[in-house]
């Protein structure tokens, strides 16, 4: 077994089962289709007070001038019909708030005082702080005004009245926008969490039921595609398992005919066979571990598998192997049973074979699986482990053991010491793990 | 003793089948699964070597079939398939033993030897005690068919008094056993399991001498 490539550092199924970055800057499609319509209703809304604001203004503007029209033509009908001295040809009346002014002028008559400059034509004028309205009839000039702050007053309260109005409908607006976009998009939420909430080997469908149309070619073809996977994994397994009956039981064949070969020489070509065996397991290994086989969280009872692993390599011979259960009688872990019992093979056949005694294994109820041995090794090397000088075939076995570990998600740690190599494994307990 | 090869592989099936002639056995051979139950029907067994990949059906189907009608001859599965998922089904299903393709044919017939029965005594590994059978190279044991699963500390313990049989043994030498688990072993951690082992295997088969220890009769 020597001459024989490691397998690449880390298989398509280890690298698989790391978790894609999430980008960066992923927005919310709740909260951007939330702050849209929130700013479309109510820039519409504000459009609508400001040219209601505009509207009111124009109405108000004319409202007022009739009424100063109006205050006019009374005076000028009181004027013309009011017996000559009844009514003083000069006058000017204020009320008390000061908004509204009416002033007679006599042109024989000094005029009373006003808070505007002289006025030449008739009509409406604006001037600073009032609007005037100048008429001449009767021999006389009538001015009626009213101060702007008054109306502008009254328009200001009107249109606050809008406002008032609006912003308890924009707080309810901004309710019931969040209920209606959340409830719209809860299936998109639910079949993002259908997506990301499943374990690296649950390849079943998502399933189209429930979602709005916009989403069902999405989950469809995400079906079809898990479906592919899926045919594909299970035609990567079948080949497998065939290759695995087409290479064993020949060589199975050949073994038996060569143990009862009466020539010496056939007999010694037993341990040839056992070799191609081994190299047959190691390569069927390979191809179950880059078809995913670590991928898979089980349920499996690591007790069992272990003690079956144990009572096997203890019929081939090696070191004796003394098993500590830690008196579980069960113990479920989120991994491949077939993913585990290789990974067990595969450490503890090498501790077996390449150790100076005897092997001590040693498991715990909360997932931990030691495994210690004495071993003429005085230090293990950093990161992967190296092919021994010396040793058959140990990297391709161990690469395989260390790419499982990756990526069925266990935990290993490995020293060595005092003439002791110790490696302690920590297998993901199920969830709802009840020994 | 008389024996039964279901395997479709015509070579193989001809080499193990000279290796066990050869050995004493009478052994007859099953290319298929039909020609296998129709043997299983008429004929009776001291033990069953089993082939999973059969061309009509799955070897796991004649198996399930053979226990579901109530046949405990032994079954011994000798397959391509080397994964462990298959073989807890196999094992699950009620096979006595399972071995992986290519196999030393002097290690399956030991383990035929190991399970096969002859007339109605156990095979010649076992021990029959208080109705139970113990392997103990193994580290089994079975009662009325079905096997008792003990943990390393509980075997470990039952083991001494079976090596012990008859021969009381100290709570101190049973202590000694358990200590080689842990450094410190607790006070009573004998009584602990020796109560288990009554759970287990029933409550007769390990007595209790006051004042001096426990003993297997």
């Amino acid at each position: 077994m020597t001459g024989r490539p490691a397998p690449s550092a880390a298989p398509p199924s280890a690298r698989a089962a790391a978790p894609e970055a999430a980008p960066a800057q992923a927005w919310s499609l709740r909260r951007r289709l939330t702050r849209r319509v929130l700013a479309l209703v109510a820039g519409a809304w504000l459009a609508t007070i400001l040219l209601s604001a505009v509207v009111l203004d124009h109405e108000m503007t004319e409202m007022f001038d009739g009424e100063l029209q109006a205050l006019v033509e009374t005076t000028v009908l009181y004027l013309d019909t009011a017996q000559a001295g009844n009514i003083p040809r000069t006058l000017g009346v204020q009320t008390s708030d000061s908004e509204r002014v009416l002033r007679i002028l006599s042109a024989d008559r000094p005029p009373a005082p006003a808070p505007w400059p002289a006025l030449e034509t008739d009509g409406f004028h604006d001037l600073p702080g009032w609007r005037v309205l100048r008429r001449s009839a009767e021999g006389v000039v009538i001015e009626a005004a009213h101060a702007t702050h008054l109306r502008r007053e009254e328009m200001l309260e009107a249109a606050s009245a809008f406002l008032v109005l609006a912003l308890p409908l924009i707080a309810l607006l901004v309710w019931s926008l969040r209920r209606i976009v959340a409830e719209a998009t809860a299936p998109v939420a639910r079949l993002a969490g259908a997506v990301s909430g499943r374990s690296t080997d649950d390849l079943s469908p998502v399933g189209a039921e429930g979602l709005p149309r916009g989403l069902r070619p999405l989950a469809v073809a995400f079906d079809h595609y898990l479906g592919r996977i899926e045919a594909l994994r299970q035609s990567e397994k079948d080949f497998i398992a065939n290759a695995a009956h087409e290479l064993r039981t020949p060589l199975a064949a050949l073994r038996g005919r060569l143990e009862m070969s009466s020539d010496p020489d056939a007999v010694a070509a037993v341990e040839a066979v056992d070799g191609l065996s081994r190299r047959v397991e190691r390569l069927l290994q390979l191809a179950r571990l880059e078809a995913g086989l670590g991928l898979g969280r089980g349920p499996c009872d690591l007790r069992r598998v272990l003690g079956l692993v144990v009572a096997d390599l203890q019929a081939g011979g090696g070191h004796p192997i003394r098993l500590d259960d830690g008196d579980l009688e069960r113990l479920m872990v989120a991994a491949d049973a077939d993913a585990v019992a290789i990974l067990l093979r595969n450490l503890i056949g090498n501790a077996q074979q390449h150790g100076t005694g005897p092997v001590d294994l040693r498991l715990r109820g909360d997932g931990r699986l030691g495994i210690g041995n004495p071993a003429a090794v005085t230090d293990l090397p950093e990161g992967r482990f190296a092919r021994g000088a010396g040793s058959a075939g140990l990297g391709l076995g161990l690469s395989i053991a260390e790419a499982l570990v990756r990526s069925m998600g266990v935990r290993m740690a490995r020293r060595a010491g005092n003439g002791r190599v110790q490696i302690d494994l920590d297998f993901p307990l199920l969830p709802d793990a009840a020994a | 003793m008389r024996l039964l090869l279901v395997e479709d592989t015509e070579d193989l099936a001809q080499t193990v089948l000279r290796f066990l002639r050869d050995e004493g056995h009478a052994v007859d051979h099953a290319p298929d699964a039909e020609t296998a139950e129709a043997a299983l029907a008429v004929a009776d067994y001291a033990c069953v070597i089993l082939d999973l990949g059969l061309p009509d059906r799955p070897g796991i189907e004649v198996l399930k079939a053979l226990r579901r009608a109530g046949d405990r001859t032994p079954v011994l599965i000798a397959t391509a398939r080397d994964q462990i998922s298959d073989r807890i089904a196999g094992l699950d299903a009620g096979a006595d033993d399972y071995v992986v393709k290519p196999f030393d044919l002097r290690e399956l017939s030991a383990r035929i030897r190991a399970h096969a029965r002859r007339g109605q005594g156990l095979p010649e590994t076992r021990i029959g005690l208080a109705g139970l059978e113990v392997d103990r190279a193994a580290a089994r044991l079975w009662r009325d068919g079905a096997e008792i699963r003990l943990t390393s500390r509980e075997w470990a313990l039952f083991d001494a008094l079976l090596g012990a049989r008859g021969r009381v043994l100290s709570k101190a030498a049973l202590e000694e056993v358990l200590g080689s688990f842990d450094a410190i072993t607790e006070g009573n951690a004998v009584e602990v399991y020796v109560s288990r082992l009554r759970g287990k295997l029933g409550a007769g088969v390990i007595e209790t001498r006051r004042g001096m220890g426990y003993v297997l009769p």
